[in-house]
């Protein structure tokens, strides 16, 4: 569906110094997937959704979306190109002088429609946003969750095939980020549309995307699925980021009460999915004669998927203890041994 | 007591509609020119919807040397252009020239100023669903910044007010005439006061009214 091919971006200051904003960028988006685009603020992420429906020009690289190379494309063609892409913005940027109707209204305004057809799509687009009780409103006088539902119905008004979320829910509150995510992910669904989001959040990465790619000082430092990403991050930034969310780190008070006697060892346990199910732990103990001690666990969820980790204090004879380590290496789950505290 | 109604009475209401007569064409020529111009020096801005350095320069040049004219400098100045398009250079017909000269340049940067209040987000939302620059004048920042160009528009018709007032010491009529040839050179201080009072209750009617509509038009 869109792919970004060595795409870069340099930047000329007023004294003439470059500054690369992205550097050898390739990505491959697929048809009806959400992906999300992480990094700190800096990291070059909006710059690079800027990039794909070009309202920055890359410096080099291309732009190819359902085969169609936006970078090659003139101001004209890549308007038309333009309203078959949506997107939505961190501040919403909502045209204040227009009610909520008339925002949606906009994209068809622009592309010709006639009016029929526009007061048709704009209650069908609104509708799907739940707020058609709002039409008449202006945008002021909405939640910030409302405007960004308005910011949705209008760059979806146009029936794109494509959503561009530019920091999407960067200015909610939690409860309200909730609810505008689980908006995107029931259009991901019901429509197809494929979505990609920039974010300095991971909890929306890990909440709706498929797929991640981890941006850092202009370049992708990291790429995979979300789960991958999780559960086996590689890049120190990555690692920063998922700390965030999934703190795999045990609480000091667990670590308190943790008094090591003998011969043991401290492992900790990530189950995934459907790994989950089987009595590992249980068999372990009988077949290799080590006690096993759960100091901390927990469960998350990463996008559908549980994600469990575990940490054990096992202790007994040495031999036994990495004969148990190699049995759960050899189960699908991950295993870390940490070091003694 | 008879001079106030066969005299004064006539005259200052004719002094009255013919500045507003002259204000108000002056204002309209004014924004005639002074609006393109301010949406043209903003567009042409650097990383604006038509960057278009030279123009802008060029432009914004032109402007700020009208705008660095005193009023009463530039009234005589062009007096042979105001010949060349009126005939003459007295009379209120031949002020509405000067005024209009002298306010475009104002109303093209107020114009600009209303403009470039525009949140950025907002014109990169209508370029993100494909508007061209000309549906971004007309569809957007234009409509987003109504409120504020008519606090502009308030402001420039109570500056010309002013202005007219000086065009009427060298002939322009209106009220300014009247107060500089009956009040000063005919020591007729009841005339004077008598202009002074109606400018003042023109300039409130027009601001008072100018906020209401501009309260509400906003909708941020």
């Amino acid at each position: 569906m869109v792919k970004i091919e060595n795409l870069s971006k340099t930047f000329t200051t007023k004294d003439g110094k470059q500054i690369q904003a992205l550097e050898d960028i390739n990505m491959v988006i697929a048809e009806g997937e959400i992906f999300g685009i992480i990094g700190r603020s800096g990291a070059g992420k909006s710059t690079l959704v800027r990039c794909i429906n070009m309202l920055e020009r890359p410096t080099t690289g291309r732009v190819i979306i359902d085969g169609r190379d936006l970078t090659a494309y003139s101001d004209r063609q890549l308007r038309r190109a333009r309203q078959q892409i949506g997107m939505i913005f961190q501040h919403f940027n909502l045209f204040s002088a227009r009610n909520v109707a008339g925002n949606v209204a906009f994209p068809l305004e622009i592309a010709g429609q006639p009016r029929r057809v526009i007061q048709e799509k704009v209650k069908r687009s609104l509708a799907l946003v739940g707020l058609s009780d709002k039409a008449g409103h202006y945008p002021a006088e909405l939640s910030g969750g409302q405007k960004q539902r308005v910011g949705i119905a209008r760059a979806l008004a146009s029936e794109p095939r494509l959503l561009l979320c530019d920091e999407p829910t960067s200015a909610l509150d939690p409860q309200t980020t909730a609810s505008i995510l689980s908006l995107l992910r029931d259009i991901n669904k019901s429509l197809g549309l494929t979505i990609i989001i920039i974010t300095h959040e991971m909890q929306v990465i890990k909440e709706i995307c498929d797929r991640v790619a981890v941006l850092n000082q202009g370049r992708i430092v990291e790429a995979g699925s979300v789960l991958d990403i999780f559960t086996a991050p590689r890049h120190p930034v990555t690692r920063e980021l998922i700390k965030s969310v999934l703190d795999p780190s045990i609480p000091e008070q667990v670590l308190a009460g943790y008094n090591p006697a003998g011969t043991s060892l401290l492992v900790r346990l990530s189950f995934i999915g459907q790994s989950a199910g089987e009595p590992v732990i249980s068999r372990m103990i009988h077949e290799y004669n080590v006690q096993a001690n759960i100091l901390y666990g927990k469960i998350d969820h990463i996008k559908d998927t549980p994600f469990g980790t575990l940490t054990l204090e096992l202790s007994g004879q040495p031999d036994a203890l990495n004969a148990a380590v190699a049995f759960l290496q050899g189960k699908q789950l991950s295993i870390e041994v940490l070091e003694r505290p | 007591m008879s001079n106030w109604f066969d005299q004064i009475i006539p005259m200052v209401t004719m002094g009255t509609l013919e500045t507003l007569y002259m204000v108000f064409l002056a204002v309209f020529i004014a924004y005639l020119f002074g609006l393109p111009l301010g949406v043209i020096l903003l567009i042409t801005s650097e990383k604006h919807i038509k960057p278009c350095p030279p123009i802008n320069s060029i432009l914004g040049t032109i402007i700020n040397i009208g705008r660095s004219f005193p009023f009463i400098i530039l009234l005589i100045a062009i007096i042979p252009f105001t010949r060349l398009v009126v005939g003459t250079f007295i009379g209120t017909t031949a002020s509405i020239v000067p005024l209009s000269v002298g306010a475009i340049p104002f109303v093209a940067r107020l114009v600009e100023t209303s403009l470039r209040d525009i949140p950025w987000g907002v014109i990169e939302a209508a370029q993100s669903m494909g508007a061209s620059p000309w549906q971004i004048i007309i569809r957007v920042m234009l409509p987003e910044a109504t409120p504020s160009l008519v606090s502009g528009f308030v402001l420039t018709t109570i500056t010309l007010i002013g202005y007219s007032a000086m065009a009427g010491v060298v002939g322009g009529g209106g009220l300014g005439t009247l107060a500089y040839q009956y009040g000063f050179q005919r020591y007729q201080n009841d005339v004077m006061v008598i202009t002074v009072v109606i400018l003042i209750i023109l300039v409130q009617i027009i601001q008072v009214v100018g906020d209401r509509i501009v309260a509400r038009l906003s909708r941020r």
